[in-house]
């Protein structure tokens, strides 16, 4: 029988000119290829000095991952928190996730494994407790998003729009309007109705028809909208150096000239 | 009628295609400064300086295309080429080791959030991968990259030596282009 185990360390700073980051990617990297030699899967969550290990698999496999971490120089103060039979493992893969305060694109995920491990948590230490506090509730996991649980077609009306990420190659095949809709979305929070006044689209239905696939892999956020009299400003940034006429009738030159190539793959020799 | 000319950078290590891209869509061939290896690197010449491309859009406007080590140690060659470009598209190769390092001092030298250059990451190989789930593990990797630098940024699947799929990431630097000019210039939103 399979089981499930989640464990708590601290990353230990390192002793060589070795950056946080190249440390932690140097644990994730000989877990990696553990996990997949053991067929382990799970996820690897980091926030700053903290990391969790949640792992599914044989119970043998998960033995010998223990004893390799107990024994990890880079690493101190090792903690189970989980150790349960599984019917069904919950992961299919294994995953990296980095969770800090200026970068909050994994709150849903967070939120999942949260809810998957915290019945049969439990905790020995306030070290413990603290750790584990940092790794779920570091990022800001209260806000209420309240999804639309049936957003037809046009029901986009009336509602803010925003995402936390970039879908995945793996999710979805990013066009070049789905781009456009993203970066206006990425860490902005976007009436509908300014999205169709923009005019990005021809019609309304094609941004609708880009809303719903980002929608269909979870990408994107959808809200009601509050009251007009909450508008805020977005904090632009610094203005780009660029004319728009000069951008404009740069685009439109690449634009035919992709057309004219006729996009229709093969091999250029 | 002023001569627009704009830069799209291509950044990426050893193999992963930066060459290959310029080949697919430059129309000249490109002027190549490919050296052969001294170690096996899976391949027998790799770049050593800047590969140039060029694409005419029309009689007056041209797209420059500048293929880049991505060690640091090139870092004057990035520095070349780092003002006022139009577009900077990181390839990573997809294979056992990501270089978190190499890709950091990509990221960090360009600062591309600061100098508001739209970034695409071009992940190239990704046939080679055994599983999807390889596939986004490794995304994850490159992802937990861009964290550490707070980086969002799209991560889309390149074949090089692929025409359409070559010419999809210059549309996709166009629409990002087109809409961060949007968001500069967006002074309201409702939160």
């Amino acid at each position: 029988m399979d089981k499930r185990i989640a464990c708590l360390c601290t990353i230990k700073p390192s002793d060589t000119n070795t950056s946080h980051s190249e440390q932690v990617f140097s644990i994730f990297d000989s877990a990696r290829i553990h996990n997949k030699e053991n067929g382990i899967v799970g996820a690897f969550l980091v926030a700053d000095d903290t990391l969790m290990q949640i792992l599914e698999g044989e119970s043998s496999a998960l033995a010998n991952v223990l004893y390799r971490v107990n024994r990890d120089p880079r690493i101190a103060d090792v903690s189970v928190i989980v150790n349960i039979n599984i019917e069904k493992r919950a992961f299919s893969r294994w995953s990296l996730k980095l969770l800090s305060e200026q970068c909050a694109p994994h709150v849903e995920y967070l939120q999942k494994v949260h809810q998957l491990i915290h019945e049969d948590a439990s905790f020995t230490s306030n070290l413990d407790t603290i750790r584990y506090h940092k790794i779920f509730f570091h990022t800001d996991n209260t806000r209420s998003t309240a999804p639309l649980e049936n957003t037809e077609k046009s029901g986009f009306e009336g509602t803010l729009l925003s995402m936390t990420s970039w879908p995945r190659p793996t999710q979805l095949r990013l066009t070049a309007e789905l781009m456009k809709v993203c970066q206006l979305l990425i860490g902005h929070t976007v009436e509908y109705q300014r999205l169709v006044t923009l005019a990005i689209f021809n019609s309304r239905g094609e941004l609708d028809s880009c809303l719903e696939k980002l929608q269909e892999v979870n990408a994107v956020s959808v809200i009601k909208a509050k009251e007009p009299n909450n508008l805020h400003s977005i904090e632009t940034h610094q203005k780009r150096k660029q004319t728009s006429t000069g951008g404009s009738r740069f685009s439109q030159a690449l634009k035919q000239f992709i057309s004219g190539q006729g996009i229709k793959g093969g091999h250029r020799q | 009628m002023t001569k627009i000319y704009q830069k799209l950078a291509i950044v990426g290590e050893v193999g992963a295609g930066k060459t290959q891209f310029i080949r697919t869509i430059s129309e000249i061939s490109p002027f190549a400064t490919e050296a052969k290896s001294s170690v096996d690197i899976g391949k027998e010449f790799t770049t050593v300086g800047i590969d140039y491309g060029r694409l005419t859009l029309s009689e007056d406007i041209a797209l420059g295309l500048y293929g880049l080590p991505g060690q640091k140690r090139f870092q004057l060659l990035w520095d070349m080429v780092k003002k006022g470009l139009w577009g900077l598209l990181v390839l990573v190769k997809f294979n056992d080791e990501l270089n978190v390092k190499a890709l950091d001092d990509v990221l960090d030298h360009f600062d591309p959030t600061k100098n508001q250059i739209p970034l695409v990451i071009g992940l190239t190989h990704s046939d080679l991968a055994d599983t999807a789930g390889d596939v986004d593990l490794f995304i994850d990797v490159v992802n937990y990259a861009l964290d550490q630098n707070n980086i969002h940024a799209p991560i889309v699947s390149l074949d090089p030596r692929e025409v359409e799929s070559s010419l999809m990431i210059l549309q996709l630097f166009d629409a990002l282009d087109h809409s961060m000019g949007i968001a500069m210039e967006e002074h309201r939103s409702v939160v």
